[in-house]
């Protein structure tokens, strides 16, 4: 486990990046999606929930450097990578299908958490597209909870069903000999990697 | 006296059948050059991790056998002290730039920070390295934004700062331009007369015969020759399996299969000269 | 060779700023205890003038410029959204005119403005704090807590790979691009040119961990000697123990003053 732990260290920063080129991309495809979280979610399958966890809040913390709101909304990441941690430890992640169906449990953490904060923080009224969209949805007689809910929840699901399709075949194609060096990486070796042949460097 | 012994060492890395090392005896001694060469994955870079103590304390995987590092099982050591008995350099200069500080002079400046040497020491040996490695242009600049050349410079001097009496360099030329491959041998040269221990895989055999004290071929996992750079070049079954020998051992050989021979099999390019120049005065004389 | 720059070393790195040379732990709680003001203080006057003051600061540490560039972008931007939508969708009894489906109302406005300036407060004591602080210098001080070094090397190492993978991405995607794969085209052609991008870019920096965990453990990364600094910070000055004394005793004053 110590020798997992030492690579551990040195996959964090790159799980950081990650979430910052995705959502860089995103926008440089001017994409209707976040896809910022799939660096935590990768980490947080690889290694645990711990370092997930850790990936999604400084992450977010560096994000909110340059947009201060940003904080307010950190344990959604701590949340998505601790959660990674644990789907990943009950392998999960290896099957597509089930993989998919995990995006309801990120969307509800970004939805439902996201917006319980909207609501604590902001009254329900953030500074953003959603923000807007609950507003509206107020005005349609919705409840300010339920605005912000259904707001939140759809455009959460929206981004996490893409993310979640990434994530899986991101750790379906890493190599054998990287899996065998992570805490929870032997659990993405087919058939624990009986058949597998490993290359040395 | 003894640095690195290998008893009947074998490996296998985790979830492969093939053997990486087979049977490997070897001893490797203080303050000599060793030239390892062979074919891509003989097994250089896995003897380099295993003579590094990367294997067994970063690479999981059957390893067999006693592998001794002056004296001690591998095993026994902790795995973060060998890191300061063993410089280790490879090829990819771009991993090897910490990413963490944003001058040159920081960064040769980190192995000593994580040994906890005092900040005057450490300025001191900074500045011996610098000179010795003579890269006082590049002190100031930010290593993320060097050359692969300037970078692997760096990583030397990064790892010659903290003192090692044995360095393992991998193909440290690689990726490197033949200029800065010049560079990287003359700093090699140098730490061989500092008296370091130094094991070197490289391709470029001319060079290895050049430099080495001894010369191990590895093939399919095992050392298939070793010696004196002399006594493993002038053997004539090398070419015959594909190994790669220096230019001048390979005049030689032709040479004597034309019934022409030298005095002797050359292997560096200053021997071919010197028996060419003393063929061209005979033919001369004769005349 | 530079030996000005290499003994420069040889003590703290001051700027000769004293507010900037203050240690990166006074100026955390100094933007801490005004962000804490803002909240108690309920009044959109009071967290203005906190807006305001920040400038204030950020001309003491010669940062103004930097500062002003992001902070009010950055302000006016969160500031009129959170106020609009406050000043559209709050309801109250005293309407002041009605368009479409919205009904502006005082308590809608009143509480626009409140809630604008307090978040936007927040977010300059933030904005402020990383204007005005090196990252290298708050990690230090976090190991001068006691933060394992590996902390360190968390932090500024993602600052890196962020660059490094930029950079890397921006490459892929011109390599995409001139091989053919859409990336502008309609929505499905986008989403489509996410998954070569982002994919080699993650594997390859996945893979690459291997080799920087070996270079990082040739430098003695995981030794057990309790590491030295080359570049270190000044020892905290009596005047500035006492300036955060200063600063913390007004802060409970004030919560006094306010609540009892």
């Amino acid at each position: 486990m110590k020798k997992s732990f030492k690579l551990t260290v040195f996959l964090i920063p790159i799980g950081i990046a990650v979430n910052f080129i995705g959502g860089q991309i995103v926008l440089l495809l001017k994409l209707p999606l976040y896809l910022d979280s799939i660096g935590t979610i990768v980490v947080g399958a690889l290694c645990g929930g711990i370092p997930g966890a850790v990936v999604g809040a400084i992450t977010n913390l560096l994000i909110s450097i340059t947009n201060p709101t940003t904080l307010a909304y950190i344990w959604l990441n701590i949340l998505f990578g601790l959660l990674a941690g644990y789907l990943g430890k009950k392998g999960i992640f290896t099957s597509l299908w089930k993989t998919i169906i995990t995006s309801i449990g990120f969307a509800i953490i970004g939805g439902g958490l996201g917006s319980t904060i909207t609501i604590l923080i902001f009254g329900g009224l953030g500074a953003g597209a959603t923000g807007a969209i609950t507003g509206m949805l107020m005005t349609m007689g919705f409840s300010v909870q339920a605005g912000a809910f259904i707001a939140e929840l759809f455009a959460d699901l929206l981004d996490k069903i893409p993310t979640m399709i990434i994530v899986f075949f991101i750790l379906k194609s890493i190599p054998v000999r990287t899996l065998v060096k992570l805490p929870q990486g032997k659990l993405y070796i087919p058939n624990n990697g009986k058949d597998q042949r490993i290359h040395n460097i | 006296m003894k640095g690195i012994e290998l008893k009947n060492v074998s490996y296998q890395y985790p979830l492969s059948e093939a053997f990486a090392l087979k049977n490997i005896h070897y001893t490797f001694e203080k303050g000599k050059f060793y030239g390892i060469i062979g074919p891509n994955s003989a097994g250089k870079t896995t003897l380099c991790n295993l003579v590094r103590g990367l294997i067994p304390h970063f690479y999981e995987g059957e390893l067999s056998g006693d592998v001794l590092i002056e004296g001690k099982d591998v095993r026994e050591w902790d795995g973060s002290l060998l890191s300061t008995k063993i410089g280790y350099i490879f090829q990819n200069p771009f991993t090897q730039i910490s990413g963490v500080k944003d001058t040159v002079l920081e960064e040769i400046a980190l192995g000593l920070e994580n040994l906890g040497i005092d900040k005057e020491e450490m300025i001191e040996r900074v500045i011996n390295v610098v000179k010795l490695l003579k890269i006082e242009d590049l002190i100031k600049k930010n290593p993320n934004n060097l050359s692969g050349g300037q970078r692997q410079r760096v990583a030397f001097a990064s790892i010659i700062a903290m003192d090692n009496d044995i360095l393992v360099i991998d193909e440290p030329t690689s990726q490197l331009d033949p200029e800065s491959t010049a560079d990287i041998f003359e700093i090699i040269n140098m730490l061989k007369s500092q008296g370091k221990t130094i094991l070197l895989v490289e391709h470029k055999v001319d060079l290895i015969a050049e430099y080495s004290d001894e010369v191990l071929v590895m093939e399919n996992g095992h050392i298939a020759y070793s010696g004196t750079p002399s006594d493993v070049f002038s053997n004539i079954e090398l070419i015959d399996r594909g190994v790669a020998i220096p230019q001048a051992a390979l005049l030689s050989h032709d040479l004597q299969r034309q019934n022409k021979p030298f005095d002797f099999i050359t292997i560096t390019n200053e021997q071919a000269k010197q028996q060419i120049m003393k063929r061209m005065s005979c033919v001369n004389g004769s005349y | 060779m530079d030996y000005e720059f290499i003994y420069s070393f040889k003590k703290p790195q001051l700027t000769g700023n004293w507010f900037l040379d203050l240690n990166p732990l006074t100026k955390l709680n100094i933007v801490i205890v005004i962000a804490i003001i803002s909240i108690l203080s309920l009044s959109w006057q009071v967290s203005a003038s906190i807006i305001a003051f920040y400038f204030l600061l950020a001309a003491l540490a010669g940062c103004l410029k930097r500062f002003s560039k992001m902070y009010i972008k950055l302000g006016l931007l969160i500031g009129s959204l959170l106020f609009i939508m406050r000043a559209m969708f709050i309801p109250g009894d005293h309407p002041l005119f009605t368009f479409w489906l919205f009904t502006i109302t005082q308590e809608g406005i009143d509480k626009g403005i409140w809630f604008s300036t307090l978040v936007v407060s927040i977010c300059g004591a933030i904005v402020l704090f990383s204007t005005i602080t090196r990252a290298k210098d708050f990690m230090y001080a976090l190991e001068n807590l006691g933060a394992p070094h590996s902390t360190s090397y968390i932090i500024l190492a993602s600052f890196q790979s962020i660059i490094d993978l930029g950079d890397r991405a921006k490459l892929i995607m011109d390599s995409q691009k001139a091989r053919g794969i859409e990336t502008e085209g309609n929505l499905l052609q986008r989403i489509k040119a996410f998954i070569p991008v982002m994919g080699p870019l993650v594997l390859g920096a996945i893979t690459s961990t291997e080799e920087k965990a070996i270079a990082m453990e040739a430098r003695a990364f995981s030794a057990p000697e309790k590491n030295t600094h080359l570049s270190e910070l000044r020892k905290v000055p009596l005047w500035e123990k006492l300036f955060v004394l200063l600063v913390n005793i007004s802060l409970i004053l004030f919560i006094i003053w306010r609540f009892i």
